[in-house]
């Protein structure tokens, strides 16, 4: 089991919003951060499958297959289940771990609220971020790269 | 699992460098081992990482944002080509995301450059001729933003000896070099800077017999073209974009498998032709021009590209 995590921009509520390829946020600004859970290995051909072609098409290209979504905590051996996101950082104290919240209503979907930060230095930094998902006595950690993009007020200068 | 607070590398256990003296040296002042660097508190120039040397910034000028996006490498550099292929292949934004980082990679082993910020650890050789001149160390790795610290050290990881913080001169880590100014040091305990931290200048009187050591400098210092961990420089960024761009637009060209087609029935005929695989190779050659300029001023820009020394 590999998981992955895919960032949601636009969450008005479980039933809408949108993927996207990372979040862009304000160093400064208040955030509540939404991401989705994937196994990648677990892909199943075209979900809902009426939706895709039955072959590849010309060419014999591949048929398309996604990653099927991934709730944590399923099973009685899974239990308890916590998990956190971390910004890294190479200097002492800069790294920050956040721990997220399952969406009540899908349990792939899961959050974390930044602060508004009077210091930019304090804010997370652009670039990747870690996650660590505890299952019972199992944790399991990944990598998203350039998850996050954090753009600064003053930009004449870094 | 966190990590003993001696050990180099961030606060995660699979990326710490891969080795360890043994047997280990306890953590205390006898150790020669990297710390996990306080940028707060290391050594460094009173300038942003970029532009060099800059001490303020009205902000008029946007020259840092974070890291090219996928949707800004497009938007820049591949605006009107087809990302997608006749055989139902397409560029998702996770594969323009990978080309991205491969790029990223790239751009750093050209330019010899780190362009995020890092801690390294560099043992240079004692040289007669450049330790009378102040002490000069150029370090492997580009631009150094902070110096944590210049010491003796031994193989097994034993300090020796530490140069004071106040003796480094940092107006040329831009350049990847670090001067050790042991007068300024002696100033500054005239003014009242106390005695005990300057007490090694005797004790750095007895290498001038020596010729050249091999290994003598440790130096642990961080490099990076920010000081803001995660902003890039536009132009990095931009030579990131055009490599990734040409990377892309290689793959891309070759697509374009015709060079003519004719098509008659009847007396009646068509025809076109066209530049085939080599659709895209003129912006090709125009992003690669244009890319190994930018890289050489890059150079220029975060690194010495000689070194003069006496021999």
């Amino acid at each position: 089991m590999r998981l992955t995590s895919v960032p949601i921009i636009n969450f008005s509520d479980i039933n809408d919003f949108q993927t996207g390829s990372q979040w862009t946020i304000r160093a400064t600004d208040p955030n509540t951060l939404y991401y989705q859970l994937f196994d990648l290995d677990n892909q199943n051909t075209a979900s809902p499958a009426s939706y895709y072609p039955l072959n590849g098409g010309f060419f014999n290209a591949a048929i398309q297959t996604l990653p099927q979504r991934y709730i944590p905590g399923v099973g009685t051996s899974n239990q308890p289940f916590s998990m956190t996101v971390t910004f890294p950082s190479l200097s002492v104290g800069k790294t920050l771990t956040f721990n997220a919240t399952p969406d009540p209503y899908d349990g792939s979907v899961w959050s974390i609220t930044l602060p508004g930060y009077t210091n930019t230095a304090q804010a997370p930094a652009s670039g990747n971020v870690i996650f660590s998902l505890t299952q019972g006595t199992s944790t399991v950690t990944w990598v998203v790269s350039n998850m996050v993009a954090v753009e600064n007020t003053n930009q004449g200068c870094c | 699992m966190a990590n003993p607070p001696f050990k180099p590398g961030p606060p995660f256990q699979e990326q710490q460098a891969p080795y360890q003296p043994f047997p280990p040296v306890e953590l205390g002042a006898n150790s020669g081992l990297p710390k996990q660097p306080d940028f707060d508190k290391d050594k460094q120039f009173y300038s942003a990482g970029y532009p060099i040397h800059i001490s303020q910034s009205s902000g008029l000028v946007k020259r840092c944002e974070p890291v090219i996006t996928p949707q800004l490498l497009i938007s820049r550099y591949l605006k009107g080509i087809p990302l997608a292929f006749p055989n139902g292949d397409s560029y998702s934004a996770e594969d323009v995301k990978d080309q991205i980082v491969l790029a990223t990679n790239e751009v750093e082993i050209m330019c010899k450059i780190t362009i995020n910020r890092e801690q390294f650890t560099d043992k240079v050789p004692f040289d007669i001729n450049l330790y009378k001149s102040f002490i000069f160390l150029k370090t492997e790795q580009n631009p150094i933003l902070a110096v944590q610290s210049v010491e003796i050290v031994s193989s097994d990881g034993y300090n020796v000896f530490k140069i004071p913080g106040a003796w480094l001169e940092p107006s040329n880590f831009s350049k990847g070099i670090v001067n050790v100014v042991p007068i300024l040091g002696a100033y500054s305990v005239a003014t009242g800077g106390g005695v005990g931290a300057y007490g090694g200048i005797p004790y750095l009187n007895v290498f001038s017999s020596l010729t050249f050591v091999p290994g003598f400098w440790q130096i642990v210092y961080q490099t990076g073209t920010s000081k803001i961990e995660g902003q890039y420089p536009v132009v990095i960024n931009d030579l990131i974009g055009m490599t990734a761009a040409i990377n892309m637009l290689s793959v891309i060209t070759n697509m374009f498998l015709t060079t003519s087609q004719s098509l008659s029935r009847d007396g009646i005929a068509q025809s076109s032709s066209g530049p085939g695989p080599r659709m895209y190779l003129p912006y090709i050659e125009e992003l690669k021009a244009k890319r190994d300029i930018l890289a050489g001023k890059i150079k220029a820009t975060f690194a010495t590209k000689f070194l003069i020394s006496n021999i």
